[in-house]
């Protein structure tokens, strides 16, 4: 009988049948010891950390316009437009500089390869592929309740009560869209 | 045979579930309390206990016991315009007040900047020369922060009532003084900011030890300038006119002159005098 | 022939089925499909026997055994004390690795890095607790299976160098739980080590140089903390791993050692196993090790989270020794002959010449009989030994020999520096605020836990008859708040006693978060 046959014609016994469970419970302990050690190791991030949520009082929003307003620890950039806010990464989206605002040029200009792109992060000219990345924020009004927040494609949050709260979250960042 | 794998099967299941019992414990989401959270709250906890004896073993001498600061000696710290930001604003710093607080204990005050308070803040953080290490700093800093909730929630506090000032003489009449009070009085009004009841030991003035003893040989010294005539008599001028005689070695005009003007009363000034009186 | 010709010739099942045979065959290193279920069947092995392969031809097994002697494969004489060392060690290794990912060895931020594992780490506290345990286990076992060794006999002849090995594994192992004790940074470690390290200084020949070497400065700091990190990660394991590689290839090129009473005194049979008493590794000897691998795994886990947590106390001052400071468990022997006399001999010359002695016991021992009737001597000085080493163990204790003055004892067990104790544990809400006298029986119900301390605190106080009339005075106040609910309280015990020249006085500050009663 062939190899094949001979394994295919016997049945399977208690014993080998436990055999089979044992190995299994040891392959879900494995798999299970290897997910709570990725667990272990992913980073966490506190706020007031990057990585973590920045909050932010609408009292201090820059107005609407104007130059926009720098978070360094969250590496990121409160613009206020007239259509709304944005949490703007401060990292370019060429190759990792950090760029800066041009209060001359009124635009975001990289010193690096010369990508320049507009105060709500949209691409203008430059070496870059795609627009400013931008974080998602929260606007929560002064229960905690969410009334805003950015949306999937990373559009403005009209902040419309004085006494709100946005939380910016550096742990959730959209990715600006490429330019053709 | 079969029951040893049969068991090895059961107790790698019993594993599994324990392990599985213990992510599901841990808190892993945002908004949970797990056994990670509990734990994080026992460690603040902790931290404000270490403070609150490190405040007691270095601090209280001028902040005060319950941090209500002593006039002319230290700020409160148990107080509403400190978690306001109101103090930041009129200092000009424009930080969080849980960094102003952990940057003032860790550096002091090494330089002279506040004529209300004469005698500067020794510094404390190891960083910079003093005896504290950085924990111990955050420990004092978790501490100080902790009084934030009551500070704000309390009223602003009632105007102390007016004392009616003992004055500056030496033959106003004082009443009978009680010595126990005399020590409460002299943490309270900060003396013990400046001087130690420890032999030899210099704060700012002279140690007072044994201070009911020399008194009665310091107004026989050729250079006494003070009108004193008994060892009793010396402490109190001592007390009310600071400037009439300054023992060598220490400079004039360091301390308060208002003590007699503004804040003992004749009962306090003769609990002090009866303090001091027992310090042999 | 290409593969589609291949799949045309045989059919698509009887292909794949080779296929997977073929990667059986490869990864167990020569057995086949049906070889594997052979195995987990208990089906009697085909000739020639296909289960030898993975031994002969594969990596994993290749310093294993193909078969045990039957009778060495019962609990007696070995209680695999042997496998559980190694597997102890796997253990260290990898929960260690894992920590490994989170602390950092310098002293202003070790503490914070154990604090961070510990609250800010998914599971953290259990990889450290599991590592902490298992060292502790370790070093037990480890123990239990020289004094196993020893009682059986097996490191006569031929076996003597495996027992050398095996000594320096105890002193690799005894070296990995004392470096490791160093690196939470915190006041329990810092202390121990001091004190151990300080014996280290007591050697007549070298004691400074040793000292400074392991210290890196004169005194425990970042030096010395990044040694002992060293020595714990790399050092020390390396060489574990490299003598343990060696005395079980030593075990196996002689073979495991017999049951004392199989064997005439002076033979050794080991290597000769007729056909009938083998016992082959796969399936059988693999399954029970696999058993003995799940049971420990499963007593580790269950007793991590349920039973034990490793300690963590205050962070480590240098300017302040604890009460009653204590040396780690394993090393309170050496404590307790501290305590007997001059401590460059207890300390340094006794321990040395003591392990010397154990490393030559096979050299120096020559009765050639393993039989127990034989051994009468060696038995009893082995009990003795045990004996002594327990009674040591127990004058190590700081119970033991050294009191501090009565009221400073009395409050170390009511307030001790680095322990909860009796009032740090009672429910935040039993603490009443108030002033209250021990010598004064309050009827008072309203906190009836702090009752029952205040009656133990009587009665500690009452035991000391160098405190004649004495009596405690505990004032509790509230401290902090958040304007309605108080969260930190201010407990003062304060003892008196007749002609009290200064009486006791300690505070202690408690929080309502810090559950000290867990």
């Amino acid at each position: 009988m062939s190899a094949e046959t001979v394994a295919l014609s016997k049945g399977v016994t208690r014993r080998e049948f436990v055999n089979y469970v044992w190995g299994a419970t040891m392959a879900v302990f494995m798999a299970e010891m290897g997910g709570a050690i990725f667990l272990y190791a992913l980073p966490r991030f506190k706020a007031g950390e990057f990585g973590g949520t920045f909050t932010l009082p609408a009292s201090a929003l820059p107005t609407p316009g104007s130059a926009p307003l720098a978070n360094q620890e969250g590496r990121f950039w409160i613009a206020n437009t007239d259509q709304g806010v944005y949490a703007i990464y401060k990292v370019c989206t060429h190759l990792g500089c950090l760029y800066g605002w041009s209060s001359l040029t009124k635009r975001f200009e990289c010193p690096c390869h010369g990508s320049k792109f507009q105060l709500n992060g949209t691409y203008i000219e430059g070496p870059a592929p795609r627009s400013l990345d931008r974080f998602v924020i929260q606007v929560q009004d002064a229960s905690g309740q969410v009334i805003a927040q950015t949306d999937a494609n990373g559009g403005p949050v009209q902040v419309t009560d004085p006494n709100a709260t946005l939380a910016i979250d550096t742990g959730k960042r959209i990715e600006g869209k490429r330019h053709s | 045979m079969q029951t040893r794998i049969a068991l090895g099967a059961v107790l790698f299941m019993l594993v599994i579930a324990v392990v599985g019992y213990v992510i599901i414990n841990e808190g892993l989401l945002p908004g949970q309390t797990g056994r990670m959270q509990k734990f994080d709250a026992q460690v603040q906890g902790r931290s404000i206990e270490s403070g609150a004896l490190l405040f007691q073993n270095n601090c209280v001498g001028c902040h005060g016991v319950q941090g209500q600061g002593i006039p002319g000696v230290a700020p409160a710290l148990n107080a509403a315009d400190l978690f306001s930001g109101e103090r930041l604003k009129k200092v000009g710093y424009s930080g969080k007040v849980e960094d102003y607080i952990r940057g003032v204990i860790s550096v002091g005050r090494p330089i002279k900047t506040n004529p209300s308070y004469p005698s500067p803040m020794p510094t404390w953080g190891q960083t910079f020369g003093g005896p504290l290490r950085d924990d111990q700093i955050n420990n004092l800093t978790n501490f100080i922060m902790n009084w934030k909730d009551q500070a704000l929630a309390a009223p602003s506090a009632p105007a102390a009532p007016a004392v009616q000032a003992v004055g500056t003489s030496l033959d106003t009449p004082l009443p009978a003084g009680v010595a126990d009070n005399g020590q409460k009085i002299f943490a309270a009004q900060g003396c013990a900011a400046c001087h130690s009841l420890k032999l030899d030991e210099k704060i700012v003035g002279p140690s007072l030890a044994g201070v009911a003893a020399r008194a009665g040989d310091r107004i026989k010294a050729a250079d006494y300038k003070g009108k004193a005539t008994t060892g009793e008599l010396y402490l109190r001028e001592s007390i009310v006119q600071p400037g009439a005689y300054v023992v060598p070695s220490f400079l004039d005009g360091v301390m308060p002159q208002d003590y007699g003007k503004a804040k003992l009363s004749p009962q306090d000034l003769a609990d002090l005098i009866a303090f001091l009186l027992t310090q042999k | 022939m290409s593969i589609l010709d291949e799949i045309r010739e045989q059919g698509a099942k009887k292909f794949v089925f080779s296929v997977i045979d073929d990667t059986v065959v490869r990864i167990t290193a020569g057995l086949s499909i049906n070889d594997v279920r052979g195995v987990l069947r208990g089906d009697p092995a085909a000739k020639p026997n296909p289960r030898v392969k993975p031994h002969t031809e594969g990596f994993v097994l290749h310093i294993r055994p193909t078969f045990y002697h039957q009778a060495v494969t019962a609990l007696y004489p070995t209680f695999r004390l042997g496998f559980l060392s190694a597997m102890l060690f796997l253990i260290e290794i990898i929960t260690g690795a894992i920590l490994m990912v989170f602390y950092s060895p310098t002293p202003s931020s070790a503490y914070e890095s154990m604090l961070k594992i510990l609250s800010g780490v998914p599971l953290g506290q259990f990889m450290r607790d599991a590592h902490r345990l298992s060292a502790e286990g370790m070093v037990i076992v480890v123990c239990l299976h020289m004094l196993r060794t020893f009682l059986t006999g097996s490191y006569k002849a031929p076996r003597q160098f495996t027992w050398l090995t095996g000594v320096v594994l105890l002193l690799v192992t005894l070296g990995l739980s004392f470096t490791g004790y160093l690196l939470p940074w915190d006041q329990l470690a810092f202390w121990a080590v001091t004190i151990g390290t300080s014996m280290a200084e007591k050697a007549p020949v070298g004691g400074q140089e040793a000292n400074l070497l392991l210290r890196g400065a004169a005194s425990i700091g970042p030096n010395g903390l990044l040694r002992f990190y060293l020595l714990h990660v790399i050092f020390l394991p390396l060489i574990g791993i490299l003598v343990l590689a060696v005395h079980y290839y030593k075990v196996i090129r002689h073979g495991h050692s017999l049951p004392p009473g199989m064997e005439a005194p002076g033979e050794d049979n080991a290597r000769k196993v007729p056909p009938d008493k083998r016992v082959p590794f796969l399936p059988d000897i693999l399954t029970t090790e696999l058993l003995w691998a799940a049971l420990t795994i499963a007593v580790l886990v269950v007793g991590v989270t349920f039973f034990y947590h490793a300690p963590l106390e205050h962070h480590a001052d240098p300017n302040v020794t604890p009460l009653h400071t204590t040396a780690p468990w394993y090393f309170l022997w050496i404590q307790g002959m501290l305590k007997l006399g001059d401590p460059t001999i207890m300390g340094v010359v006794l321990p040395t010449v003591i392990f010397l002695f154990l490393a030559l016991i096979p050299y120096i021992d020559f009765n050639r009989s393993r039989l127990y009737k034989d051994r009468k001597i060696a038995l009893a000085l082995a009990s003795i030994v045990v004996a002594v080493l327990v009674v040591l163990t127990y004058m190590g204790t700081p119970q033991y020999g050294t009191e501090a003055p009565p009221p400073d004892e009395v409050g170390f067990h009511f307030i001790p520096p680095e322990q909860p104790g009796p009032i740090r544990s009672l429910p935040f809400d039993q603490l009443v605020v108030g002033e209250y006298d021990t010598a004064k029986t309050s009827g008072a119900t309203i906190a009836p836990k702090l009752n029952e301390v205040l009656q133990e605190l009587q009665a500690d106080i009452t035991k000391h008859p160098e405190l004649a009339g004495g009596h405690a005075v505990l004032v509790i106040e509230d401290w902090q708040g958040d304007g309605k609910t108080v969260n930190l309280k201010k407990v003062t015990l304060r003892i008196l006693w007749d002609n009290v020249a200064q009486p006791y006085e300690n505070t202690v500050y408690i929080h309502r978060d810090s559950n000290y009663s867990e």
